[in-house]
């Protein structure tokens, strides 16, 4: 096992009370593997992955287990972490603007993360990350061009390739695709994919999206969160076909390939979460007990797992 | 109505090597009262600028760009500040349109306060009303912008741009951020105070399938030019330009079934640099499989190819017709 993740709780002291961003997560990631997380905006995806790099802000208390390569990353000095951060995981942001140095060309970026976790020399940093834009399917004369040069795609992918600059052994991407056309969003997944299976030994990725397209072309598994909580996961062919949560099949059952249809009620509030099951006051399904009883995660076949009474 | 004629953008960058690149060329559009525009392209193309244009954030090199009749690009600094507020953008990047250092609720109380809509008490009231119409709490109002998630800032981006109640609204992937069920919400709302209070909209989006569903027009962008216009239905229907069409083929569909090998490649991903300004041509023929000799002298000009549809390829009439197929497309092979 690569990465396993024991009761994560992420709450962020607020004003109004305690943020509840993740609530008891427990993921596992295997060596060589691509496991997609899905899931409502704002259930806690970008936190789960602060949480893992520890990049997450002082107002976060953070409690659970992360082993990573069997060695707690949440106990970790800072000096140690740092160390992990960048040559063995590192995070591709989901907010380009604000994680770019408005200041400094892409090159310039691109190159800097090179010659501290690769140790490569000026000239030779500045050629590859050249050829990593290229990757990214922005043409290397661009290298000098500052990040309000670029447009928000082209942003985005120079936030990949500083990503792939460290080739990490786990790469967590987060919306990689985001705001990408079709004939790009293609090219990056195939950029992600050569990175991680196409390398010997494969690499890990967790890939966190909200495109289920993406999703079903690149993932080997699929976790499914809700409101803080894993509410499913197992293998993606088999959460596609076969999906048990009633989330996820809304989520499913959303694409705008079938209509806008939206799964109704909104996201509850992460500070005063619905007692019992958080889905149940938007949950078709849901029965008495759901409104009390908090269900916990139920084996429903080989690797896949249901947080849900009746599933 | 928004009438946008000719307008065209060139950058010039660099302090020591000065260049110039030409970003937009030409491009001319129409959009009615209380409809919608869909503006879809490759990344890069030039849709962003477009937008910016069209709210006077940036300066068109050439062109001109008329509202209600008003001319946008002529009008004086004071006029314009009174018009401000009426025509809008939702960016991006939602990022850029908060101040980090203020919390939520200044950020969206502000534009109540500046144009003078609502005042004290009023304010507090209409501020909850809009956070809860995008689907967030009022406990999020109390956070700085770094404190919610993506999907949450751009729904509070959206939110502020429909406070003021603009007759225009150039939206720049405004649900890019959003897992498809609260996007389907957000474009459910945004459709239904469109009916309400009729605003003429510019949808700028790379998923063809929101874009379709949003919009009563389509203008497909190829490096900076239009290449493609027309009724949603006939663009869809029977797209004639041949990166349209390459674009429509390439819907990605979740079906993890069917492998993971891709099937998009009508279109070769060659490096989109051959100095296309030297070449002289059609924009898409390093690209296009029916480019021929004409291609590469001539640049096509915009054309009609059937009643309120103008596409901009020589060889549009050689193509044979095809249905594009989005709804429930399968696209992995
Ligand atoms: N610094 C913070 N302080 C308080 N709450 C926070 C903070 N950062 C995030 N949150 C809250 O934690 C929850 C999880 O946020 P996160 O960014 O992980 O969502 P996400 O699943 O990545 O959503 P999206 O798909 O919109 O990016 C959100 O409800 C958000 O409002
Ligand atoms: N301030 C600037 N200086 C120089 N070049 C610029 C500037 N702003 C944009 N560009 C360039 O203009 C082109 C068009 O950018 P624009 O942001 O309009 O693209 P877009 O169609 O919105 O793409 P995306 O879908 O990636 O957002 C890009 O090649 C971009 O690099
Ligand atoms: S536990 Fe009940 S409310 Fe929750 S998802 Fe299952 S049926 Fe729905
Ligand atoms: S003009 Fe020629 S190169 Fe251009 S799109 Fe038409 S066929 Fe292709
Ligand atoms: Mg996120
Ligand atoms: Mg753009």
């Amino acid at each position: 096992m690569l990465l396993k993740i024991t009761s994560l709780r992420v709450y962020f002291k607020s004003a109004d009370g305690f943020v509840k961003a993740a609530d008891g997560v427990d993921l596992e990631l295997y060596p060589g593997e691509i496991l997609g997380l899905v899931g409502e905006t704002g259930s806690g995806k970008t936190v789960l992955g602060l949480a893992i790099t520890r990049l997450l802000p002082k107002t976060a208390a953070v409690s659970g287990e992360v082993l990573y390569r069997g060695q707690n990353l949440l106990a970790l000095p800072e000096e140690e972490m740092r160390k992990v951060r960048g040559r063995q995981v590192s995070m591709i942001f989901q907010n380009p603007l604000s994680s770019l140095n408005p200041a400094l060309s892409i090159g310039e970026q691109i190159a800097e993360v090179l010659r501290e976790h690769q140790g490569l020399k000026r000239k030779a940093a500045w050629q590859r990350a050249g050829e990593l834009l290229e990757l990214t399917g922005i043409p290397a004369k661009w290298i000098r061009s500052y990040p309000h040069e670029l447009s928000g795609g082209m942003r985005q992918r120079a936030m990949i390739a500083i990503g792939l600059a460290c080739a990490p052994s786990l790469l967590i991407a987060d919306e990689p695709t985001r705001g990408l056309d079709v004939t790009i969003q293609v090219q990056i997944v195939e950029l992600l994919h050569a990175v991680t299976k196409g390398v010997s030994p494969p690499r890990s990725m967790l890939l966190i999206t909200h495109d289920l397209g993406v999703a079903a072309a690149l993932t080997d598994r699929l976790a499914v969160m809700y409101a803080g909580k894993i509410v499913e996961y197992g293998r993606t062919a088999e959460v596609f076909r076969n999906p048990r949560h009633p989330y996820t099949r809304a989520l499913l059952d959303s694409h705008p390939s079938n209509g806008l249809i939206a799964t109704r009620g909104f996201s509850p509030s992460l500070i005063n979460l619905p007692p019992g099951c958080s889905f149940h006051p938007r949950c078709k399904k849901a029965r008495k007990k759901c409104a009390h009883e908090p269900p916990l995660v139920q084996r429903i076949g080989m690797d896949h797992g249901v947080r849900c009474f009746y599933a | 109505m928004l009438e946008v004629v000719g307008i065209e953008k060139v950058f010039t960058s660099g302090i020591f090597r000065r260049r110039s690149i030409e970003v937009v060329r030409g491009v001319s559009f129409r959009v009615n009262k209380g409809q919608t525009l869909g503006l879809v392209g490759e990344s890069g193309c030039g849709k962003t600028t477009v937008g910016k244009m069209i709210v006077r954030l940036i300066e068109p090199t050439a062109g001109r760009i008329l509202f209600n009749g008003i001319e946008l690009t002529r009008l004086d600094p004071r006029k314009l500040r009174k018009l401000r507020p009426k025509i809008q953008i939702i960016f991006q990047d939602p990022d850029m349109a908060f101040n980090p250092r203020w919390k939520i609720r200044d950020s969206l109380g502000e534009p109540f306060k500046l144009n003078r809509l609502a005042r004290g008490r009023e304010i507090i009231d209409r501020v909850l009303e809009l956070i809860e119409t995008v689907g967030l709490h009022p406990e999020h109002l109390n956070r700085y912008p770094f404190e919610l998630s993506g999907g949450q800032l751009q729904r509070v981006a959206l939110a502020r741009v429909l406070a003021l109640q603009p007759e225009l609204i150039v939206a720049d992937e405004p649900t890019s951020s959003l897992d498809v069920s609260v996007q389907a919400q957000v474009l459910t709302l945004l459709k239904e105070l469109q009916r309400r209070f009729q605003f003429t909209c510019v949808f700028i989006s790379h998923d063809l399938n929101v874009a379709r569903w949003m919009s009563d027009r389509i203008a497909v962008m190829y490096r900076g030019k239009i290449v493609e216009e027309g009724k949603t239905e006939s663009i869809f229907g029977s797209p004639r330009h041949p990166y349209t069409r390459a674009l429509l083929g390439a819907i990605l569909v979740p079906d993890p079934e069917a492998g993971r090998t891709w099937r998009v490649a009508s279109l070769n991903h060659v490096s989109p640099e051959v100095n296309l300004e030297k070449a002289g041509g059609c924009s898409f023929q390093d690209r296009c499989p029916h480019a021929e000799k004409i291609c590469r002298e001539k640049e096509p000009p915009l054309a009609v190819s059937a009643p309120d549809h103008r596409v901009a390829c020589h060889r549009f009439k050689d193509l044979v017709p095809v249905q594009a197929n989005v709804t429930g497309k399968v696209c992995f092979l």
